[in-house]
């Protein structure tokens, strides 16, 4: 059976002994909780034991004989009953369409929504006493009408000796929604969407069934969502549409006690969304005669005004700061490969952009190679393409050393125009060879978001590129600090003659240095397709010139310089792109020339950057 | 190092190659235009060339001759390229509306204009900063100071702070792009990436006509003759040693008692100028012009032209100028040869080589080719 019938049977027994203690008027979440933890606390451990661990077995229980039962024989009884009730759609009597889309409703089946959508727009029809989906006419060239028929169940076209079924018009019949069957179609699909058992259907549906003017008819499910639903985002978005209902109906039966609870509720949980209803309602009561006022509610609205607003500015605060150190660390991946190649060797490796290019386009061979697609997710393939990403760069990276570079040890500025000339090669190579736009699919773990409290989000992939890039700049300082590679690195980048005069042979760790240096370029290209697009001229447009002023910044030589340079020239962005100046708003563009003019200032003061050399070597 | 010195004073044996050129710019050209064995586009194509090869110019006076690196070229080539593009704009396409206070809404802002004329009357205004360029003498001095006062200022801060070498270019590449972003925004009326469009007239002559496009090309050869002898009467003055020894040596210089930064921002502003030139002639005779002009591979490009050339030679930074630029019109065609078929995509793969080739196998460009060639002859 379905997940919601499931629900409904279940229902009474995950039921907790208080009732519907979470909607409970005027509490929010953190009081519901500790409300909670108090009465299991009151309780003989024995007694939590049985409590929540049977509920759990109980209900694991239920969930694995009735997927078992759904995999034999629940598909098949699903698929009558919607059979069945699709039919009766196409009747005049309309107390007979209720009754059926209410059925199919009920049924919880995710193949519903597309359904009550289709009947929603007017694409159903009954042909041949079947009913089906027509989702455009075609025409031919008299300017007859066709319909190509769709599977109302499974979405796919209906299928006539293997080629696509098309019938003239005329022999279609309409099936053609009243006003408030269309409304209900639309409920409907929220409804289902709340009996998914993908939890962002689940979230999306919870939060549709609040917007205004609300869903009452899903407060029997809400609530149920708002107890034990698995996804602490689904929770609350559940509590937050049960609020937000209350709020509408108590608003539209004129109710004022119950308006002046749900808002105050809603207050108190920050709620966003009901943000403008709330100051509305302050507005209604504040515009009222002075004698008529009611100063009771026309403080609760305002004191949930003034908690959403404060907990709304906390949350953004909180967001941009978190963008900041997440822009920050996809700085600092960029530009930690530079800091390598451009800060020790000098090279101003101006096909850096590209070697990221090509590390993204080792991720996007080796998700071809594995198979991995949305249908079919494979989501183990980017830890293969992360060092694949590295190797690949690192190859190249060390072709190029070897090819051009090495030659040009002594020429930085003549090494711009080579590099230069080494990207435009590697950019036609792969346009001849990939074309000008592909797409990398994420892995699954990479979607979606870490709902930290009500409205942040922390997007998973954003938190695995900050972890990454710390993972990044400890086995680049490892490798520099730790080992001996690292050490004769060091050595020669300082000074190549006695380098080489101790026995070094530098020309060697001249190739690996450039070799590391690029090969970090490519995990940055592969972390980079968790977060924009790829494509074969990303390099010169998104990366090289913002990796070189991080390094710049940073000062040259010092591996610190760019962690702190990224970190701060991220956060500035961040920062300065949602402010207003003189209620103008400065946006990404403005801001990217402030933070520019910011580095024009600061090199006035720090010429050589943050960490600049000391000693004769800076004169260089 | 000693003999590059030597090199500079050299260029009057090398006058020759350029009185050849001089001679084809001046003489061959039009004479087989008149002949009908040129086409009027390939006059054109010509000038739009020696407009590229004025900015190369200055480019050669600050990279080739200052050893300064600056990658904001094409920015100042597009200041100059956008006064110009507002003067013709102003006197361009009869589309457009004229607006509250009487003045014509040029057809391609108004294509562009970010609010819908009507919806905000006050709004749907001329700028204030399109005004100054309503009149040709206005706009050719604007179209020189413009540029030159930017690189005055950026020059100012950055030589000021000894921003130095590879310091130096990253910051003149940052600018361009900041403001290649900033040129691309629809809400700075400056006509997005549209850029400026719809162009008709220049001085009330008609552009389209065959007899104002040589014109133009006239004008664009004396502009490069003009501009060629002011840089040689530089290079050869007291000042252009003074900047030949900064690439050289800027530190003894400095011991010296020269104010190394002062000579720079002459030499810096000088090719600013130039390049603000360029790009007001190069407007009317590409009949359009966009951000594209300033995109960070344009100064770039520039940079190969004058290496391709030869760096530290004013005949370099021209050769070098119309030879690629000549290359690239061809190599971007598709062409049979004997063996395989040249597509255009091909070009990218040239160009790449032609970046590494320049640096590493003739770092004196196509102009330091023929001492070589003739070198090592004379040694066999």
């Amino acid at each position: 059976m379905s997940r919601q019938g499931f629900y409904r049977r279940l229902y009474p027994l995950l039921q907790r002994p208080g009732g519907s203690l979470l909607v409970k008027q005027g509490k929010n979440m953190s009081d519901e909780y500790e409300e909670i933890v108090g009465k299991i606390h009151a309780v003989p451990r024995e007694r939590i034991w049985s409590a929540a661990a049977l509920r759990w077995r109980l209900f694991f229980c239920a969930l694995s004989v009735l997927m078992a039962m759904e995999a034999a024989w629940g598909q098949a009884e699903t698929d009558a009953i919607i059979e069945a009730e699709l039919l009766k759609l196409s009747s005049e009597d309309t107390d007979a369409r209720q009754s059926a889309l209410m059925v199919l409703a009920e049924t919880g089946d995710p193949r519903v929504e597309y359904l009550l959508e289709a009947f929603r727009i007017e694409s159903l029809f009954v042909w041949n006493g079947k009913v089906v989906v027509c989702e455009e006419f075609i025409e031919d060239d008299d300017f007859n009408e066709f319909a190509p028929l769709t599977d109302p169940l499974s979405g796919q076209p209906i299928l006539e000796n293997g080629k696509p079924l098309v019938v003239s018009v005329d022999d279609l019949k309409e099936i053609s929604p009243s006003r408030s069957e269309r409304r209900f179609a639309q409920n409907a699909k929220f409804l289902i969407r709340l009996s998914s058992t993908d939890a962002d259907a689940r979230l999306s549906g919870a939060k549709k069934c609040g917007d205004p003017p609300g869903i009452p008819a899903s407060t029997e499910l809400l609530r149920s969502m708002a107890d034990d639903d698995p996804d602490v985002r689904v929770r609350r978005a559940a509590i937050e549409s049960l609020e937000l209902i209350n709020l509408f109906t108590a608003i539209a039966a004129d109710d004022e006690e119950a308006t002046i609870s749900a808002a105050d509720a809603l207050g108190q949980m920050g709620s966003l969304r009901a943000f403008d209803r709330v100051s509305e309602l302050l507005a209604n009561e504040s515009a009222l005669p002075e004698d008529e006022q009611s100063a009771e509610a026309k403080k609760i609205f305002q004191r949930s005004v003034w908690a959403i607003e404060r907990y709304q500015s906390r949350i953004s605060k909180v967001g941009n700061l978190f963008r900041g150190i997440s822009l920050g660390s996809v700085l600092i991946l960029m530009a930690l490969g530079l800091a390598i190649t451009f800060g020790l060797m000098g090279v101003i490796n101006m096909a850096h952009g590209e070697l990221m290019m090509i590390g993204a386009y080792t991720t996007f061979e080796i998700q071809r190679i594995v198979g991995h697609t949305p249908d079919a997710p494979q989501n183990w393939y980017f830890f293969v393409a992360l060092p694949s990403a590295f190797l690949a760069s690192a190859l190249v990276g060390m072709l190029i050393e070897v090819l051009v570079v090495r030659h040009l040890y002594r020429r930085p500025l003549e090494s711009l125009l080579a590099t230069w000339g080494v990207g435009l090669i590697l950019i036609q190579a792969v346009r001849v060879r990939y074309g000008d736009n592909i797409g990398v699919n994420a892995p699954e773990w990479a979607r979606g978001s870490w709902e930290v409290v009500r409205d942040l989000n922390f997007p998973y992939s954003r938190l695995f590129i900050i972890g990454l890039c710390a993972a990044c700049v400890a086995a680049t300082y490892l490798l520099m600090r730790g080992t001996s590679l690292g050490l004769q690195m060091r050595a020669t980048m300082q000074n190549r003659d006695m380098a080489a005069g101790l026995g070094i042979n530098t020309s060697r760790v001249d190739r690996y240095t450039f070799a590391f240096g690029s090969g970090l370029a490519g995990v940055a290209g592969c972390a980079w397709t968790l977060v924009g697009g790829v494509t074969p001229d990303m390099g010169q447009t998104n990366f090289i010139v913002d990796a070189f002023l991080v390094v710049v910044t940073g000062g040259v030589g010092e591996l610190i310089g760019v962690v702190f340079s990224g970190l701060g020239i991220g956060m500035l962005t961040k920062v300065l792109e949602p402010m207003e100046i003189a209620s103008f708003p400065i946006g990404a563009v403005w801001s990217k020339v402030l933070l520019l003019i910011a580095i024009v200032i600061f090199i006035q003061f720090r010429p050589s950057g943050l960490f600049a050399q000391k000693g004769r070597l800076s004169d260089d | 190092m000693t003999d590059r010195l030597a090199q500079s004073k050299r260029i009057s044996s090398r006058l020759s190659a350029l009185n050849v050129l001089a001679f084809i710019g001046v003489v061959i050209v039009p004479s087989g235009y008149f002949a009908g064995l040129i086409s009027i586009e390939t006059v054109n194509m010509l000038g739009r060339y020696m407009a590229f090869a004025i900015m190369a110019l200055g480019l050669d006076l600050i990279w080739g001759y200052t050893g300064i690196l600056s990658l904001c070229q094409a920015f100042f080539f597009s200041l100059g390229g956008y006064a110009m593009g507002m003067y013709l704009a102003h006197h361009g396409g009869p589309e457009g509306i004229i607006d509250a206070t009487g003045w014509k809404l040029p057809a391609c802002l108004y294509v562009v204009y970010p609010y819908k004329v009507g919806e905000a009357p006050g709004d749907a205004l001329v700028p204030w900063f399109w005004k100054p360029f309503y009149t040709l003498p206005a706009t050719v001095l604007l179209a020189l100071l413009i540029p030159g006062g930017a690189a005055l200022l950026i020059g100012y801060f950055g030589f000021r702070s000894r921003v130095r070498g590879v310091y130096f270019a990253i910051l003149t590449q940052a600018i361009t792009v900041a403001s290649w972003l900033v040129f691309c925004m629809n809400n700075m009326k400056l006509c997005g990436t549209n850029g400026l469009t719809r162009f008709d007239k220049i001085a009330g002559f008609q552009l389209t006509h065959n007899s104002v496009k040589l014109g133009l090309y006239g004008t664009t050869l004396a502009a490069l003759i003009g501009s060629y002898f002011l840089c040689r009467y530089i290079v050869n003055s007291r000042l252009g040693r003074v900047l030949v020894a900064i690439r050289d040596d800027e530190s003894t210089l400095r011991f010296c008692g020269y104010h190394a930064y002062r000579y720079k921002l002459f030499a810096f502003t000088i090719a600013g100028m130039l390049a603000g030139l360029g790009g007001m002639l190069y407007a009317p005779q590409m009949g359009i012009f966009t951000p594209a002009n300033m995109e960070a591979s344009v100064s770039i490009m520039v940079v190969v032209w004058v290496a391709v050339g030869g760096r530290g030679t004013l005949s370099g930074a021209i050769v070098g100028a119309l030879a690629t630029n000549l290359l690239y019109n061809f190599f971007t065609s598709q062409h049979d040869f004997i063996l395989f078929t040249w597509k255009a995509e091909y070009w990218q793969f040239l160009l790449g080589g032609l970046f590494i080739g320049v640096v590493l196998v003739f770092p004196n460009g196509l102009v330091g080719l023929v001492p070589t060639l003739r070198e090592r002859f004379a040694k066999t």
